[in-house]
Order: structure tokens, then C-alpha cells, then sequence
């Protein structure tokens, strides 16, 4: 529990290592992203990006040091106060951010962490039925705050985050996988609304589980209450409650290419730049799509689709295979600790960088919504940075103490 | 069974299915990456060679503001911006130094050079977006700079829609109806600044909010009044167009099959008449401050809302004009029939007179209070009354015409606090109007109507004295011109609106659960104020139509008394209510009737053909 543990075998090498290597990458691909051409320099935000590493591996270190037992204890106030922040934050500050001079302080960042806490510290009370409803309901309650909050600023994709990530969390802790698949039906139920035949396709598959499951008749009642509820009141609301301008916001999350200028724009230049990078790139700071057509935000959200111009489907698939040892090594930590909070929020942190990494890598290659989700480690920006820093110094923590209980 | 955690076995099988999970994402992704670069890179790989497309965005018009009868109050003019694409400009200039093109450039544009060098840095997200140098040029810098394009690459002349204020602007574009109130129009301001409101650059806190909704960071964005409160309805949707740039960026082509052509916004149009709005405004010397708020007493539509002195909206473009209006002591941009809160003085006698009615008190004709000598000792003070000569023995009736202050000590003290407040609640004084262009209590002030609690817990106590104070509307009471007129609406027609000024708002009504006979009895007093013989609100008297009314002086610590008056017309069947306040303005008779009387004027001569009012007026209206 002190510093020696970067001596000791406490420490994940691996895990440490694909870390620094993640923020290597990052930092020259921003320098890549932010070079012109016609200057012949580059901007000057990879070096504000080197010192946000430097203050990210210092709150690491302290992440890492901090007792467990702590985070255990202290769980409900930690979420207590974001709780508290993200209120104010929408009464008083900037409705996502605090504005500390030149420094946002975003909330939501630390919300997510605070949430996947209280959570593990809830599922991981001993002999939690999850089959029963003063189980399974209350971590929904806790999630729903914070979705709620975060949906108000408004940040969709955060909030989806927070939906997300109490679904592989209820599993580690025993959850019935058809349960879970009860969970998120209405979210289906809401997809399939606007397609006839969807739709009854879903509800013939949510009646035939229903069937094979046989839960009380309360519960099965209720599920098919709700689920047509939405199934009724979605359309509705659809065509008669909404201005055509929030339909035109929905339509264009969903479908990019619907919006021309925005983010259709930006998604189609993505496309074509990473399309365009082949096999092997066309080399470091050669990127044309980046240096000439511009694509907006591309050292942030878009940041992939320079690695894939500039070092090809080489370079794409490296940067996938470092995401895909640390998402391993983040459920080995689980796998291996002791302890069953530490292994739930192991599970859930390795959840919020899975939601990310997805949604960002799908979102440069056409197949999901712009989100304005950052790639962990890589995108410019310093409060995702310090936050994703945060939860691998948890990580690397529950791995020194994997042989811990408490 | 599921629950035994800690057994190994249970764990690797359910993260096996987890990393399960995780490889079958990444696969999708994978794939996609694949088909990307490996399957379709020869096609990408010529789409990027040839993509030298850029794309320009086309604003969206915003929507036009109309008042009742449709004419334009607001809508957008093209105005000529000077801009430069820094790194085209740069490209052709020693960094930093200010000689040659930038000195010409700078004498040009009449901008020191270092304040161009200073704008062309400043950080902006787009590298190749213009940066705005100099707004609204006049036409002569526009040729010069076309004349000279070639020495200037990367500066270009952009038009760019901006709110015009037709009426104001150019006077000729008013139909010829209206003709004989031209030469005023040029001089004044557009009309009622302070509810249009007005647009403005995005500022940063906004742009990083609403950047995810499509602004950006040169965006123009309501600031205020109904350019705000609607600005989601009248923004529209950008366009797009595609060009095709060189490698030097410049313009050598473009892709008019794929323009995404701009949604224009949502027109919306007032309940206001541009007419009445008009002499209203005018109906107040240019020294005056003050407000008037004219509504439609059976709907809530307002149809003139005047808060005084105005300003010119596009005052905000120019720094040193908005420092002087925020800086400026009569508070201009401060809208006062929403905002401003006066004690409503006189005017306020009718809710003690209802009161005193309804629970029976005293009869309108009954000669039952002490006669009036020019003052009452309540305590040990004396309470005077504005007639110091004493109004004599006085009837309720006599004493609303006459505003005898010592006859309503009298009746304030028989009728008690809790019974005024519970009547003065009735009319929703200290509670906001809900009007639809302030949201959720922004842009609207509440005023005060203190109770008995409300006594003891400032003041620790309650003293009988507070009573006569409150009884002739002065006190600690506090009302907004807006709430004064809804207040004389629901007089008028014995139903309590929900103002608005966006025409087709559904506004709904609330009864007052006051006898019919009381209001009745009122009404016809207020109509003695305007008509009798000595009434004191005669200056607001219309030829053919009969105007009820009632004025109101102010006292205020801070100077020369505020003057008010309240009136409906025609008194039989009420379509205009009006509130004005003029402040330091001295008596409500002699100063704010006549404005209200100018204010109807213009409302019949306008709004109601002059052979229809004989015969439609007229009728009397039994709701």
C-alpha cells in the first residue's frame, strides 16, 4: 500500500505499460492532427496534452494508493456529492460544466466512476437475491439519478453510459441473463415502435420468453404493460408532441447523413480518410483528409480516424488490440480479486471504457451515432483524461490487493 | 446458486461470456475496418484525391415577426461582412508585422492593423472558417474591397442576413394606410425593443452548450424577449453547399447536386397591433420612463406593451453604445411592464372597495364613514388625505371619483388585512402572469402582496397603521405594470386573464368569485371617474366612446410621485384594458390619462372601423 508496489510484483506491468502506450499514441497523433501544412508547424495543444498526462499519472498514483476500504466506506457520500455536483451543475454552473477560469470541471466524468461504486458496494452485499425485487430494484434507482440528471444538461451519450453500465455489473453479480434481457426490452420495445412488423416480432419474442420463463404473473403483467405502454405512447408522442426541429435533433443522432453540414459531414470525411489509408497509411503528418479537407474535432472525437489515415489498418488494428488487452486485463483483475466489490467495479470500469471505445471507433466508421463520446486515452482533452486515469489507478489498485478481503 | 461469487468456477464462466461479448464488438468493428481500408481503399482512396470539396454553410432565414394584421415588424436584411480565411492571408504576409497589405488592408477597413493581427489569431476551432474583421460595412468598402480582390487573398465580402426593422427602417415600405404617421416613425426607435428583443453573438458559455444543436462560434443567438424566448422556432435550419478548392483552397467549382438547401425558421406573429403599439409609444414624452400594457380584457392578448425609454436593439453591436444603455441611470434595457414593480397607489382602491361590497360593508351610495377634513389621526400619526381641504361627507362612489384617501383609511380598517389580502389574491397580485415571453419566472417580476405573516415576520410585528397604507396601494405592496392591467382586465369583464403576446398562445381565463352585482357597482364608478363632472380621471375622456378608468399617484421616497391610470373601453362592452405608469411623473390625472387617452384613440380609430362602432360597440355584453 505504498509506492513500493511499482517494485513489487503488485504492480500490472501489462496494464501499465498498454496505458502508457495508449497516451503515446494519443499525444502524437494530436500532434499529427493539430500540424498545418500551410505553417508548416503545429498547434500547440499536443503539449497541453503532455501535461495533462503528467497531472493524469499523478492522480493515478494517488488512486492507486488510496485503501480500498475507503472507496468501500465512503461509496454513498462520493455518490451523495456527484449527485449533489451534477444538480448544481445545472442550477448554477454552465449546465455541464463548472467554469473554473480557463478549467471546466465536467460532473458527469466523476459521476460515472462514483456510480459504478455505488453500485459494486450495493450488488456486493452478501446474499443479494437478485431474483427478487428489493434486490434488483434499488441499483436501478441509483443508476436513474444520474441518467436522469446527465439527460437534463443535455448529454445523451453520457447518459447512455450510465444505462449501459449496470447491465454487465447486475450479471457479475448473479443476475439472471433473462432478466437483464426484461431490462432492456422497453429500449427495444421503443426501437422496434416504428416498424409494424419489428414489432410484433418483439412482442411475440418478449411473450414467447415471458412463456419459457414463467415469472409471477405480477411481474410478466407489468413487463407487457409496459412494453406496450411504450409501444403506444412512442409513436404518439412522435407525431403529435414533438416541434419538428427536436424531431429533426433525434433524426440526425440516428442517422448522421441526415444532417448535412454537421455531423453527416463529418462522418462522411471520416469515412473517406480512413477508407483512404489502406493497408500500411499514408504516413505520419500525410494525412490529407486531416490536413486539407479539415475535419472538424478531429483531434478529440475524431482523433481515430487520423490513426487509421496516417498509419492504416496496421496501425487501426495495433490500436484496437492495445483496447482489447486492457478490456482483458481489466475482467482478469475481476476475474482474480478477491474481494467482490473490488470485482464488481472492476467490471464496471472495464464497462464505461468498452461503452467509450465502441461507441467512439463505430461512430469515425459510420456504424453508430455522433455522440461527442472521446476515445480513453487517446482524445485531446483533460477532464477525460484525468477521469480515465482515475479509473485505471482504481484498476491497478484492486490489482495490487487482489488477495485482499475485507 | 448463482449467488456463490466467490466460487471460481461461476466467475470464469461468466467472464468468458463477458470477453465474449467484448470480442464480438471488436470483431464488428474490425470488419467495418477491413471493408474500409482493405475491401473498398481503391474507392477511398480516389474519393480522398478528389476530395477537395469544402463545404459552405447557408444560413437559414430567420423567422419574421408579424403583429396582428400581418405587417412585418421584424425580418432580415443582407448586410455586407469583411472576412479573412487566416491562413490564406497569413501565407502571403511577414508573421506579426504590420506593413504593405495588412497597413492597406487596416486603412481600408478603418481597424488598426494590430487589432487585425490580433483577430486573425485568436483561436478558432475551423482552421479554414473566416474570421469576421469588420460587420455591416457600407457599400463603398465593399467595392473598394472587390476592386482590389486579387491583392487581398484570403479576405472576402460576406452577406449575411441580419433583423431589419421594416417599419423603422424604411418608412416608404409601409403601406400608404398608415402614411400620415410617417415622419414620427423615422425618428423613433423600432417598436417595443424590449419584447421583440434582440440577437446577438453566441457567447462562449452558450457555444460550448449548444455547439451539439448545430450553432457555432459565430452564430447569432436571441438574446432577449421573443428573439429568446423562441429562438428554438424562428433559428431554422442551416443549408450546405459544397465547393471545390484547389490545393491554394481556392473556389474552382462546385457540387450543386449535393446543396442541402436551408430550412427557414418559423414566422411568428404577435397579438400586438402595430397601430396601437405605435401611438402608445409616442403617447410618452421623450423624457418620460414609465410602461403601458394594453390587453385584450376577455383573451389576455396583449395589444401594445410599452416600457419607456427604449433603445435601438442593434445597439448591441456596438460596444460603446451597449456600455452607455447598461451604464445608462433610467435603466433602458430594463423592461418594466415586466420587470419594473411600483407600489400601484390609488388604482389599488377598488380591491378594498369590492372587498368592503362583497362582505357588505357599506352600500356604493351609503353615507356611512366620518366625513373627510384633509387628514385622519391613526395612532399617533396623522394620515392625510391629497385633498387638504377635506373631501367632506363621502360616499364610496364619491370617494373612488374623487380618490379620497381618508374615506379608504376608514373603509381599510373595517375590512382588515387578512380579508384585503384574501380579496387582492383574487386578482393574483404578487403571483407572476405566466405571460408566454418570460419562462419560469425570468424576465418577470412578481411584485408584493404582503399579508399578515408577512408583517410579523419582517417587522416582528403587525401595526394597524400598515393597514391604512396598504388600503390606498402604497406600503410595502408592489405590482408590475402587467399585472396591473391584467388586474384592470379582470375588472372589466369580471374573468382574470393569462396574458400573451404570440398570437394562438391558449391563455385561459379564471373566474373571480366576486357577485356579479359588486363588480357591476365598481365598474360604473370607474366610469364616473372618467366622466363626471370633477372626476379625476376626465382627461382620458373619447368623444363617441365611454371610457371607464381610474388614476392613481404614487408617493415614493425618491422623488417627484409616480402617476398611474387605469382604463377599459367601451365601459359597456369592454375591448381594450390599459394600465400606464409614467414614474416621477406627478398625478395620474393629469399625466397618465391622457397617455392612456391616446393610447384608446389610436385603438378605435384603428382597430374598429368608425361606422361599426355605433352599431356593434354598443351592444351591451352579458358573458
Amino acid at each position: 500500500m505504498n509506492l513500493s508496489l511499482f517494485v513489487r510484483r503488485d504492480l500490472d506491468i501489462g496494464l501499465f505499460t498498454a496505458i502508457c502506450l495508449g497516451i503515446g499514441v494519443g499525444i502524437t497523433t494530436i500532434y499529427s492532427a493539430s500540424y498545418n501544412w500551410d505553417l508548416g508547424l503545429a498547434g500547440n495543444i499536443y503539449e497541453k496534452q503532455i501535461i495533462w498526462a503528467l497531472l493524469g499519472f499523478m492522480t493515478m498514483i494517488i488512486t492507486m494508493v488510496i485503501p480500498l476500504k475507503l472507496f468501500y466506506a465512503f461509496a454513498y457520500v462520493l455518490y451523495g456529492l456527484t449527485v449533489t455536483l451534477l444538480i448544481l451543475v445545472l442550477e448554477l454552473g454552465d449546465r455541464r460544466w463548472f467554469n473554473m477560469g480557463s478549467i471546466h470541471i465536467q460532473p458527469s466524468e466523476f459521476a460515472k466512476i462514483t456510480t459504478v461504486l455505488v453500485l459494486a458496494r450495493f450488488l456486493a452485499y452478501p446474499n443479494r437475491d437478485l431474483t427478487r425485487a428489493r434486490a434488483f430494484i434499488p441499483p436501478l434507482l441509483l443508476v436513474l439519478v444520474p441518467i436522469l440528471l446527465v439527460f437534463k444538461q443535455p448529454d445523451l451519450g453520457t447518459a447512455l453510459v450510465f444505462s449501459i453500465l449496470i447491465l454487465p455489473m447486475y450479471f457479475w453479480a448473479g443476475a439472471r441473463p433473462m432478466h437483464l434481457f426484461f431490462l432492456i426490452s422497453p429500449a427495444l420495445t421503443l426501437i422496434c415502435a416504428f416498424h409494424p412488423w419489428m414489432l410484433v416480432a418483439m412482442v411475440l419474442l418478449l411473450i414467447g420468453i415471458l412463456f419459457y420463463e414463467r415469472p409471477r404473473l405480477f411481474t410478466a403483467s407489468i413487463l407487457l404493460l409496459v412494453n406496450l405502454a411504450v409501444a403506444v405512447i412512442a409513436p404518439y408522442m412522435w407525431e403529435n408532441k414533438l416541434h419538428d426541429y427536436q424531431k429533426r435533433r433525434i433524426l440526425t443522432f440516428l442517422d448522421p447523413d441526415m444532417d448535412k453540414l454537421g455531423a453527416g459531414y463529418q462522418v462522411i470525411q471520416s469515412k473517406i480518410a480512413i477508407g483512404s489509408g489502406g493497408l500500411t497509411g499514408k504516413g505520419f503528418l500525410e494525412g490529407t483528409q486531416t490536413k486539407l479537407a479539415f475535419l472538424p474535432e478531429q483531434h478529440t472525437d475524431f482523433i481515430f480516424s487520423v490513426i487509421c489515415e496516417e498509419f492504416g489498418f496496421i496501425g487501426a488494428f495495433l490500436v484496437l488490440a492495445l483496447f482489447i488487452f486492457i478490456l482483458w486485463r481489466a475482467l482478469s483483475i475481476a476475474v482474480q480479486t478477491k474481494n467482490r466489490f473490488s470485482s464488481l467495479t472492476a467490471i464496471g470500469l472495464a464497462t464505461i471504457l468498452l461503452f467509450h471505445i465502441f461507441v467512439n471507433i463505430g461512430m469515425t466508421i459510420g456504424i453508430m451515432p455522433v455522440t461527442g463520446l472521446p476515445l480513453p486515452f487517446l482524445s485531446y482533452g483533460g477532464s477525460t483524461l484525468i477521469t480515465n486515469m482515475v479509473l485505471i489507478g482504481l484498476l491497478l489498485n484492486i490489482y495490487a490487493n487482489r488477495y485482499e478481503d475485507y | 446458486m448463482q449467488n456463490d461469487f466467490t466460487h471460481n468456477g461461476i466467475r470464469t464462466h461468466r467472464a468468458r461470456i463477458l470477453l465474449g461479448v467484448i470480442a464480438f464488438l471488436f470483431g464488428i468493428l474490425g470488419i467495418r475496418l477491413y471493408m474500409l481500408q482493405i475491401a473498398e481503399w481503391e474507392q477511398y482512396r480516389i474519393k480522398s484525391e478528389k476530395n477537395t470539396m469544402q463545404p459552405v454553410i447557408i444560413q437559414a432565414n430567420r423567422g419574421l415577426i408579424r403583429d396582428r394584421n400581418g405587417i412585418i415588424l421584424v425580418d432580415n436584411r443582407p448586410s455586407y461582412n469583411i472576412s479573412v480565411i487566416p491562413p490564406r492571408f497569413l501565407a502571403n504576409i511577414e508573421e506579426g508585422k504590420c506593413n504593405g497589405l495588412l497597413e492597406r488592408l487596416g486603412q481600408i477597413v478603418d481597424i488598426p492593423c494590430e487589432t487585425i493581427t490580433k483577430k486573425l489569431q485568436s483561436p478558432n476551432r475551423y482552421f479554414y472558417d473566416p474570421v469576421n474583421l469588420k460587420l455591416d460595412v457600407d457599400f463603398e468598402t465593399v467595392s473598394i474591397i472587390e476592386e482590389n480582390r486579387y491583392d487581398f487573398p484570403g479576405v472576402e465580402i460576406q452577406i449575411e442576413p441580419r433583423r431589419g426593422y421594416p417599419i423603422f427602417d424604411t418608412p416608404s415600405a409601409v403601406s400608404t394606410e398608415f402614411s400620415h404617421m410617417q415622419h414620427n416613425v423615422s425618428k423613433s426607435f423600432p417598436l417595443a425593443p424590449h419584447t421583440l428583443g434582440y440577437i446577438g453573438l453566441i457567447n462562449a458559455s452558450q457555444y460550448s452548450r449548444l455547439k451539439a444543436e448545430g450553432y457555432r462560434y459565430d452564430d447569432r443567438i436571441g438574446k432577449r424577449g421573443i428573439e429568446r424566448m423562441f429562438e428554438d422556432r424562428m433559428r431554422g435550419h442551416k443549408g450546405v453547399r459544397y465547393i471545390e478548392v484547389n490545393a491554394k483552397g481556392r473556389e474552382v467549382g462546385s457540387f450543386p447536386e449535393k446543396t442541402d438547401p436551408p430550412i427557414p425558421g418559423e414566422d411568428l406573429s404577435l397579438t400586438i397591433d402595430w397601430r396601437v403599439q405605435h401611438a402608445a409609444e409616442h403617447a410618452f414624452a421623450d423624457s418620460m420612463r414609465g410602461s403601458l400594457v394594453a390587453m385584450h380584457p376577455q383573451s389576455g392578448e396583449i395589444i401594445a406593451i410599452v416600457s419607456k425609454p427604449g433603445f435601438h436593439p442593434r445597439s448591441i453591436r456596438d460596444p460603446k453604445a451597449w456600455q452607455l444603455l447598461q451604464t445608462d441611470p433610467s435603466k433602458p434595457l430594463l423592461n418594466r411592464s415586466l420587470k419594473g414593480e411600483y407600489p400601484p397607489a390609488s388604482v389599488f382602491k377598488m380591491i378594498t372597495s369590492i372587498a368592503a361590497l362583497d362582505m357588505g360593508i357599506l352600500k356604493a351610495n351609503q353615507y356611512r364613514l366620518r366625513p373627510c377634513t384633509g387628514g385622519m389621526v391613526f395612532g399617533n400619526r396623522r394620515f392625510r388625505c391629497h385633498n387638504k381641504r377635506g373631501c367632506g361627507p363621502i360616499n364610496l362612489r364619491q370617494a373612488l371619483v374623487k380618490s379620497c384617501d381618508v374615506f379608504f383609511y376608514q373603509l381599510g380598517l373595517r375590512v382588515g388585512i387578512d380579508n384585503w389580502h384574501r380579496y387582492a389574491a383574487m386578482f393574483k397580485f404578487g403571483e407572476l402572469t405566466n405571460i408566454d415571453i418570460a419562462s419560469e419566472g425570468d424576465g418577470e417580476a412578481r411584485g408584493l402582496l404582503p399579508d399578515h405573516a408577512y408583517y410579523k415576520q419582517r417587522h416582528g410585528f403587525w401595526a394597524g397603521g400598515n393597514m391604512l397604507n396598504l388600503t390606498i396601494g402604497q406600503g410595502e405592496l408592489l405590482a408590475t405594470p402587467l399585472q396591473v392591467a391584467r388586474y384592470t382586465s379582470a375588472l372589466a369583464t369580471g374573468q382574470l386573464p393569462t396574458p400573451h403576446v404570440i398570437k394562438g398562445t391558449q391563455g385561459g381565463t379564471t373566474s373571480l368569485p366576486i357577485s356579479k352585482a359588486v363588480i357591476e357597482t365598481v365598474r360604473s364608478i370607474m366610469i364616473d371617474v372618467v366622466n363626471s363632472p370633477g372626476g379625476t380621471g376626465h382627461r382620458a375622456r373619447l368623444p363617441d366612446i365611454v371610457v371607464a378608468g381610474k388614476t392613481g399617484t404614487a408617493q415614493n421616497p425618491h422623488g417627484e410621485d409616480h402617476a398611474w391610470f387605469v382604463a377599459y373601453a367601451p365601459a359597456e362592452n369592454p375591448r381594450i384594458a390599459i394600465a400606464v405608469i409614467v414614474e416621477n411623473g406627478g398625478g395620474g390625472g393629469r399625466v397618465a390619462a391622457p397617455i392612456a387617452q391616446k393610447t384608446l384613440e389610436a385603438y378605435f380609430e384603428h382597430a374598429v372601423p368608425k361606422q361599426k362602432r355605433t352599431n356593434e360597440l354598443f351592444v351591451v355584453n352579458n358573458p
